[in-house]
């Protein structure tokens, strides 16, 4: 014999579904993940665009940003791109100003660990590498080939320097036809926003960062190139359409890619602006890193992750709490629909 | 392959989720519970390592009986007798425990006649599953599934399929969602039957059923997401918890006893978290090897390990457990030759087939009298007629056998075993079931007892080794699930290396340095979950 007794306990939430804007203007942009069939793009993914693009949108103070999922996904990948896309219509918003800075920097420290490539010279054998090999008057750094062939040596200028590029780093501008494919996906992005400005798409940016799964770069790639689009009779996937150096290799990049796992971005660049770190694990490591005190830190995660991981995180944006307070307006503003995503938004006091 | 990040979405969209709790009360069952309790809040006030050791074994029982449907058969009694006959207990722990220990004998025969309610609520909830057409998951400890096995009417039900089991949170994670989840036991995050807090703040379900024994409670903050709390923290104007709505129902399932009011369930789990070790120990993570093995590494352990996948650049190198080290990869464990075989004998699983068979002769003969010669002996493991025909399976790459040397000499003493080899011979003073016991221990990879710095060389120069013979392990690798690599003749380092697959990672184990790093059956590791 039993007694049954049933007690309803019904605890809900206020649920008001909002139409997402449409992200892609262009309906005929589709989307398929992990070579399932193609289909509109999901609102979720949108979501997360317009969250990149918002962010890099009021880039004036630092910001902590957690964005939880209920599952494992190539989040940071979308965040990346809006915010890259954003980049891209910003007038000037590339590294062309600042490669001769960097180059006459490299000039005065004297450091030959890093190679110079002139990308634009035919003949293989005077392309590099280069070393500095000192500053003749302010504007005039010589380098010298560092094969060891005598007498061969080099003068960089503000004017010619977009002809020399960091060795393993992408050209600072477009000079040989390495300018960014995709046009097409990013203009059909964010249209109702505001439009691609051409010039960027010739030169490389240093400004947004994805910093990989703590797993490598391997397992970051896989993730995000089961991610993809198709405008009419063009297919770009999501690792393309970051132009992350290596994923796009003989191109120019706008975002930089760093490896969690060995704590190194893919080139020479500058320090970014934004990191979008992939995992928790990532994000843990972004935050601790030194090259990104002053860039704005990004975190996904999947929350199905442990108990005691979650508690990582936990206890990080406790400890952030001192310095940092809930960015109230912007996570108004951002605020998800999308059932499964939670974030927390945080700016330096 | 993960699971489509869409579809997950799509279905939080589309669906209502739903909690549909369980409540159950026996009360003969609640006296069980309840002197097994007031046993372990004594015996836990001695301040002697016995005494945490049969804290530990009465928690793995009742944790078990919490959080699977057990029968309720003569098992349960004869599980409560590793703690000793009548006259020991109130010799060693005084006359109050002594009456409750009777009172829980007593309970636990009267259970014998009767029919565990969590298994009839199983039953009906998978037969009406099955009617319906609906998919279901149940998700329970790996060593818990032979009790769902056996809930099923062999002449009415089909067994329950093995893929409808899930055991650790990766297999949650590669859940794609299900009309109805099962679980036995409360929601907690950590600790024996725990569950990830995804189940609530991911659900990959419509319904959770969800059975639970009176007076155990789910954690305060089970469904934890740092986001969300966090953001509660900080006291914020808006909060942003991922829009999930949950609906519970509470149907409470109680005998009609007159008592049932009169018994006070209490929350064991928390009771077993207030329970201090007299040892040191420290933070572990366990690695869940196939074949129901497992290996407990501190969290920033440096574990040499193999990914097969092959673009992967760097297969072969030191990784961090849960972070860069995951499941699918090979953790390499040397099995070198520096442990005394016994000369010509030292070929794998010598020994251990001339006691393997002796055991099986006596299993076979007489059953109940090994394990009650083993009882008597002083091999006071609970679920010892189990552990024994686990020990009888013919030896692999890994020998099945005790975990501790003290109760592998019990069984070797009772059963007889004659190795052939005189007190008298060359060997000096080693024993036969010594040679035993070294062969076993090297199955399991403990044979390196060199220190650290020597450690890391002869590392390094496995590595070398190895990586020069990758595209025979990447083929083996991709096929098995634990292979042996010999050691090429002519290299400085001698005999096999075992590769050992990795079916998961679980955090939230306290264990004993000396418990670290050595390859053990699941079950011995379970009681070293904080």
């Amino acid at each position: 014999m039993t007694e049954t007794n049933a007690i309803t306990n019904a605890s809900l939430k206020n649920q008001t579904i909002h139409s997402y804007e449409r992200i892609f203007v262009n309906d005929e942009v589709l989307f398929s993940e992990n070579n399932e069939e193609w289909c509109e793009t999901p609102q979720w993914v949108n979501y997360l665009l317009r969250v990149g693009y918002e962010l890099e949108s009021a880039p004036s103070t630092r910001r902590i940003v957690l964005i939880s999922l209920p599952c494992d996904s190539a989040a940071a990948g979308l965040i990346a791109l809006g915010a890259m896309r954003k980049r891209l219509e910003i007038a000037g918003a590339n590294d062309f100003a600042t490669h001769f800075q960097r180059i006459e920097n490299l000039a005065r420290t004297c450091d030959t660990r890093i190679g110079l490539i002139k990308h634009t010279e035919k003949r293989h054998k005077y392309r590099g590498p280069y070393v500095v090999d000192g500053i003749q008057s302010e504007g005039k750094i010589w380098v010298k080939l560092d094969t060891g062939l005598l007498g061969t040596r080099g003068l960089i200028t503000p004017e010619n320097a977009n002809e020399w590029k960091f060795d393993g780093a992408p050209p600072a501008q477009a000079l040989l036809g390495e300018k960014v494919p995709y046009e097409k996906f990013y203009s059909a992005m964010m249209a109702s926003s505001g439009s691609v400005n051409i010039s960027n798409l010739c030169h490389s940016d240093s400004m947004i960062c994805i910093a990989g799964r703590i797993m490598g770069e391997n397992r970051t790639h896989v993730i995000l190139a089961g991610m993809r689009f198709k405008l009419n009779d063009c297919i770009a996937d999501l690792s393309q359409l970051l132009t992350v150096q290596s994923w796009l290799p003989e191109k120019i990049s706008r975002v930089i890619y760093f490896n969690t796992r060995v704590k190194k971005f893919d080139h020479y660049s500058g320090c970014p602006g934004l990191v979008i770190a992939d995992g928790d694990a990532a994000f843990l490591r972004v935050l601790d890193q030194d090259g990104f005190l002053n860039a704005s830190v990004v975190g996904v995660f999947d929350r199905t992750i442990d108990r005691e991981k979650l508690e990582s995180l936990g206890n990080k944006l406790s400890s952030l709490h001192q310095w940092y307070v809930q960015d109230n307006e912007l996570q108004d503003s951002m605020k998800s629909t999308i059932k499964g995503i939670s974030s927390l938004i945080l700016k330096r006091t | 392959m993960t699971i489509c990040a869409t579809k997950i979405f799509n279905f939080l969209e589309k669906n209502q989720i739903v909690i549909e709790k369980h409540e159950v009360f026996l009360s003969e069952f609640s006296r069980l519970r309840y002197n097994l309790r007031c046993i372990i809040e004594r015996v836990s006030q001695s301040d002697n390592v016995e005494a945490y050791e049969i804290c530990t074994q009465f928690r793995v029982l009742l944790s078990e009986w919490l959080t699977a449907p057990v029968i309720f058969d003569e098992f349960i009694f004869e599980n409560l007798r590793f703690f000793g006959d009548l006259s020991t207990v109130a010799s060693k722990w005084g006359n109050d425990v002594l009456v409750y220990f009777e009172a829980a004998l007593n309970s636990a025969e009267k259970l014998n006649s009767q029919t565990n309610p969590v298994r009839s609520i199983l039953l009906q909830t998978i037969r009406d599953l099955r009617i319906q057409h609906k998919s279901f998951k149940i998700y329970c400890h790996r060593l818990a599934k032979p009790h769902f096995d056996s809930i099923m009417d062999p002449e009415t039900d089909t067994k329950i399929e093995d893929d409808k089991f899930i055991h650790t949170a990766k297999d949650y994670r590669d859940l794609e969602p299900v009309d109805v989840l099962i679980k036995v036991g409360p929601l907690r995050a950590k600790g024996w039957g725990s569950v990830p807090d995804a189940i609530i703040t991911s659900p990959r379900f419509r319904k959770l059923v969800q059975v639970v024994w009176r007076g155990c409670f789910d954690e305060k903050d089970f469904g934890y997401n740092p986001v969300v709390s966090a953001d509660m923290a900080s006291n914020a104007k808006s909060c942003t918890d991922g829009n999930l709505a949950i609906s519970r129902i509470l149907l409470q399932n109680y005998d009609n006893s007159k008592t049932g009011e009169e018994l006070i369930d209490e929350d064991e789990f928390q009771l077993f978290s207030t329970l201090n070790d007299k040892r040191d120990k420290q933070n572990a993570v366990m690695i869940h090897l196939m074949e129901g093995y497992g290996i407990l590494y501190p969290p920033h352990a440096q574990v040499l390990s193999f990914d097969p996948t092959p673009a992967e650049q760097e297969p072969l190198i030191h990784r961090l457990p849960g972070e860069t080290l995951s499941e699918g990869m090979f953790i390499i464990k040397p099995l070198l030759d520096d442990v005394d075989l016994g000369g010509v004998q030292a070929k794998h699983g010598y020994y251990s087939k001339i006691w393997k068979n002796r055991l099986a002769e006596e299993l076979s003969n007489n059953k109940n009298g090994l394990v009650r010669r083993l009882r008597n002996a002083g091999l006071n493991l609970i679920n010892l007629r189990t552990a024994v025909y686990r020990w009888v399976d013919p030896p692999s790459t890994v020998i099945h056998a005790p975990q501790l040397m003290g109760h592998f000499k019990i069984l070797i003493d009772v059963l007889a075993v004659d190795f052939g080899i005189k007190d008298d011979n060359k060997r000096g003073k080693i024993q036969g079931w010594q040679y035993a016991w070294n062969e076993i221990r090297r199955s399991r990879g403990e044979a390196i007892q060199a220190g650290v710095n020597e450690q890391e060389v002869i590392e390094e120069e496995l590595m070398s080794i190895i990586n020069n013979s990758l595209d025979g392990i990447r083929q083996k690798a991709s096929t098995e699930n634990i292979f042996k690599f010999q050691i090429p003749s002519g290299k400085s380092l001698q005999g096999d290396t075992v590769f050992l697959k990795i079916y998961a990672i679980e955090t939230g184990f306290k264990a004993p340095y000396e418990e670290l790093k050595k390859l053990s059956e699941l079950s011995e590791i379970e009681k070293w979950r904080a």
